[in-house]
């Protein structure tokens, strides 16, 4: 007999009107998942409760379709979580932290779910649609705002609740609970003025708010013997951040973690980050200051200084045909198996409508920004899928060493102007967690 | 010949267990029913190798009328509307039985992927609902009510993705300008889907899959030729149009002699049955063969058999929209057996074949956005819990609509395909594109035509018992309370109709494992 139960547990640090919102000063989400002799089941673990957008400072108006007002439609209620931190509760070691987790899910999320998938479930559980003017209908001008709001649910995946193992919450033996925490991102980072005139729309006041939020999850008995040590291995995922602004593009970190499976990333111009005109959570192609295209057209990866995984230079379709405005086939695939090898991929958002390097949809120009007219965001199929990365291994996924040697980017661009890019870099690594009578460990 | 070791004997009705080495053959085998009427038929499987699971049934209807394309499989459902129970059995044991068989794959069919739906589905068995934006992709610089405003990334909602017959209700109108983006576009479905004769008479033909209408198929195949008894196969049909007109559209709607098996054009002038062509019925069996030399020696090595599986028990309860909303707790049985899952829902009786899903759905609560306030405009709420064995199984009541929606998922391991619309009917992301003139969504339930076809019409619920527990002598209790529901639609041809309706109906089913063991060539089932 296994005795499943499920636990129903409400934040801790939620305000007596059970409203959260970053514009209210709240904007962390603090879920204690007690000590117990349970096992908890990471992929069981859901973030539900309420999400409406207000249009005015004090909560009193819903946004309609004449206001220009939008959100991400692919990553939906995820836009709205800027880091996850998870911790043990009894020693509040940290075992996971995935900064800028947002713009994670918005490379994760192309990645590994379709555009079917966006119509359907992930339209229900994470409030995300595959069309920016179909989200915008449906979540951002919620007719039922002022009284249901938008039910949502939501899965975290990370390296911790993605694993199949149960995560030990006992305090002999376990992490002796865990401290889950979501870090609110910006409302303007969160909203955008879909015609980039905020001000003149009156939108500057614009927010997002939870309520009911709890967590819902699954524990199972554990039947271990107590006391013991053990280990739990876990695939997990490391934020790092960088800013590129010129025609060879360098990234070089030291990402101090021993058995890296993949690297991604993804890119945005720096001005548009917490910049109400502009959604922060696109990852479209690299573009100039005017509009023009900026293309990448080689890519070297190093490791410790020399050239890894591929001992040559990835030249691009763009170096020979600048005008080629599809991606190039090797990006797209170095950029799946960052995440999970290519040849495992079953479902994904990359289609010939958004993996493109100008945006049809927006006018002649190619992704115009800055002027008000387009955005990268106009685009059909939920938007461009612009992920550059590389797997490592995806043979014995055991992963390649960087603990000693440091990651390094190469990239010749056609970045002419000066207009820097923000550029959001996740390592896929596996860790292991050691817990036991002497605490928790994780080690790298 | 050396002496073969049990170890050494492959299981052979273990699909993927079987070394490359091992010759298989199969043969195939037509089989014509040995009873078959309007209402029930009988196939017997010959006791000959082993039954494949996937082997198919062929079904094909006489649409209402044959010279019209008018009529459909309902969307949701497609040929497994015909279906109303079907049982496997061995001699006179039932091995599984499922009632209400088209309500129940209603549920079931919500797993099925868009794609799939789109690509597969639509052509072997009529179900047709995969979801894609409507984009406003035409050529013309009018504005958006009259289907101009030119972009082919902005979509205006989500439309059927079935086939691109749309006609365009303003066509030839001075503002009508171009078709294509017409928001009042409406789908046309009759040609492709269930169709009139072709030029030599005949109408589609369908089929079903043996492993879907009887589960016990999903897990296990049948080793027919170690079974001295008939085995046969069940399938009592839904019901047809009592009379030439009972039921269908065309000012008519609906009442309880509705047909139960199509979905009909608006307005159809003529409509009537639409019988099974008996002559058409036939299973397709697939019997796997292997060596003699291995099949005796598997004979030989497994004189006792077992399986164990699944089976769905039903309990269902006319309940008034009062009742929904006052909060009921219901007892569904399971006293004494072991159920792994129940999932239920809501049906409206008079839903029938004027919806486009006809009554093989499930009703959400009702959604108000027409309210002249905004701050009342609301979605109604379902609120759901169970308990089995004196304990609740989630500590706190489920309200949350996405959280019921995970809950589905949690209990079968599969993500349903259902747009969030379609599900709890919150937002607006369905187009008002239609379907036969009706809508995809609606906030008006006054007449049949203008009542939502897809806004909160896959409102299923499941909940997964996870403890593996025998439910005790008290059974299993349903917490259920709805915050409001539409009317229950009412009988009559008026429009709108004056009688009342007889309420809504909640079906649920239990999933119950149960054990058959195979003795010397007979079968025994009991409950586990």
């Amino acid at each position: 007999m296994s005795s499943n139960v499920n636990l129903h547990i409400t934040p801790s640090n939620v305000l007596s009107s059970g409203k959260i919102s970053y514009k209210a000063g709240n904007p962390v989400i603090q879920f204690i998942v007690g000590e117990q002799d349970r096992l908890l089941l990471g992929n069981s673990i859901r973030v539900c409760g309420k999400f409406n957008i207000w249009k005015n400072a004090i909560g009193t108006t819903i946004p309609t379709s004449a206001d220009n007002l939008s959100m991400d439609e692919r990553t939906g209620v995820y836009a709205t979580i800027d880091q996850l931190v998870i911790k043990s509760q009894a020693t509040h070691q940290v075992i996971e932290h995935i900064r800028h987790y947002n713009r994670f899910m918005a490379s994760y999320l192309p990645s590994t779910t379709s555009q079917q998938d966006g119509v359907g479930h992930l339209s229900e559980t994470t409030l995300s649609l595959p069309n920016y003017n179909i989200q915008k209908l449906s979540v951002v001008d919620m007719e039922a705002g002022h009284t249901t709001k938008n039910d949502f649910c939501l899965h975290l995946p990370c390296g911790l609740f993605n694993g199949t193992q149960g995560i030990p919450l006992s305090g002999s033996g376990g992490v002796g609970g865990l401290l889950i925490e979501l870090h609110l991102a910006p409302d303007n980072n969160v909203l955008y003025d879909n015609k980039a005139t905020s001000v003149a729309d009156a939108l500057t006041d614009s927010y997002y708010e939870f309520s009911d939020v709890f967590l819902a999850c699954e524990a199972v008995e554990d039947v271990r013997p107590p006391g013991q040590t053990s280990t739990f291995e876990y695939n997990s995922v490391s934020s790092y951040f960088a800013s590129i602004n010129s025609t060879n593009a360098i990234i070089n970190f030291n990402l101090g973690l021993s058995r890296v499976l993949g690297i991604a990333m993804n890119f945005l111009p720096s001005f548009m980050i917490n910049n109400l005109d502009y959604n922060g959570m696109t990852t479209g192609p690299l573009t100039n200051k005017d509009g023009r295209n900026c293309n990448i057209k080689q890519i070297i990866f190093t490791r410790g200084g020399q050239k890894y995984p591929y001992m040559y230079n990835l030249d691009l379709e763009q170096q020979d045909v600048p005008t080629q405005l599809t991606y190039d086939p090797v990006f797209i695939r170095n950029s799946l198996d960052a995440t999970k090898s290519f040849a495992k991929t079953g479902r994904l958002q990359a289609t010939t409508r958004t993996s493109r390097l100008d945006n049809p949809g927006a006018g002649p120009a190619n992704f115009p920004i800055g002027t008000g007219t387009g955005q990268l965001t106009k685009t059909a199929e939920g938007g461009p899928t612009y992920t550059l990365g590389v797997g490592f291994d995806s043979i014995s996924n055991q992963g390649i060493s960087f603990s000693t040697e440091s990651f390094g980017l190469n990239l010749i661009t056609e970045l002419t102007s000066d207009f820097p890019h923000a550029c959001f870099v996740f390592a896929h690594a596996k860790n292991t967690l050691v817990f036991g009578p002497g605490g928790v460990q994780v080690l790298n | 010949m050396s002496k073969v070791q049990s170890g050494q004997i492959p299981d052979l009705l273990k699909i993927g267990s079987i070394p490359v080495n091992t010759a298989q053959d199969v043969e195939t085998s037509v089989l014509e029913p040995v009873v078959h009427s309007d209402t029930f038929c009988r196939f017997v499987f010959q006791n000959k190798g082993i039954l494949h699971s996937h082997s198919k049934i062929e079904f094909a209807i006489s649409p209402p009328d044959p010279t019209q394309f008018a009529h459909a499989f309902p969307l949701g459902v497609g040929v497994y509307a015909l279906i109303d129970r079907v049982a496997l059995k061995c001699g006179t044991k039932t091995i599984c039985e499922i009632e209400d068989f088209a309500n129940y794959y209603a549920y079931k069919s919500m797993f099925v992927p868009n794609e799939h739906n789109k690509e597969r589905e639509a052509l072997l068995n009529g179900r047709a609902v995969a979801l894609r934006p409507a984009y406003d992709d035409g050529a013309d610089t009018a504005g958006v009510s009259q289907g101009g405003g030119e972009s082919d990334s902005q979509a205006v909602g989500l439309e059927i993705d079935f086939t691109n017959k749309y006609s365009d209700t303003n066509e030839g109108t001075a503002n009508n300008i171009d078709v294509r983006n017409d928001l009042s576009k409406d789908l046309q479905l009759g040609d492709q889907h269930s169709g009139p004769s072709d030029a030599s008479g005949a109408q589609n033909g369908w089929q079903v899959s043996l492993s879907e209408i009887c589960p016990f198929l999903k897990m296990n195949q049948l080793p027919l030729f170690m079974i001295k008894e008939q085995v046969s196969l069940e399938i009592h049909f839904t019901k047809d149009a009592g009379s030439a007109i009972a039921g269908l559209p065309g000012g008519n709607d609906g009442g309880s002699s509705s047909n139960m098996r199509v979905i009909a054009k608006p307005n159809t002038s003529q409509v009537g049955s639409s019988p099974i062509q008996t002559a058409r019925t036939r299973l397709v069996a697939d019997y796997i063969f292997y060596p003699q030399e291995l099949m005796e020696q598997y004979r030989n090595a497994n004189k006792n058999m077992s399986f164990t599986y699944v089976d769905y028990r039903l309990s269902k309860m006319s309940v008034s929209p009062t009742d929904l909303q006052a909060g009921m707790i219901r007892n569904l049985g399971g006293a004494g057996r072991i159920v792994s899952k129940v999932f239920w829902g809501l049906q409206d009786q008079e839903h029938n074949g004027t919806s486009l899903l006809h009554n093989y759905y499930s009703q959400s609560p009702l959604r108000d956005y027409d309210n002249g306030n905004a701050s009342l405009r609301r979605n109604g709420t379902a609120t759901m819990n169970i308990k089995y064995n004196d304990n609740f199984l989630y500590p706190i009541d489920v309200e949350n609509q996405a959280r019921h929606f995970h809950n589905i998922q949690q209990t079968e391991g599969l993500v349903p395909f259902v747009n969030r619309e379609c599900y709890s009917a919150e937002g607006r992301s369905l187009s008002t594109r239609q379907v036969w003139g009706r809508p995809l969504r609606s906030e008006t339930y006054t007449t049949a035509s203008s009542r939502p076809q897809l806004s909160g019409q896959f409102n299923w619920y499941a909940m997964r018992l996870n403890k593996n527990e025998r439910i005790n002598s008290r059974g299993i209790e349903l917490y259920f309370k709805y915050s409001d529901v539409p009317p229950a639609r009412k009988i009559g041809i008026a429009n709108p109709p004056t009688a009342d309706g007889r309420g809504y109906v909640q079906r649920a089913w239990l999933e119950v494992i149960r054990t058959a063991t195979l003795t010397d060539g007979y079968i025994q089932c009991y409950y586990a």
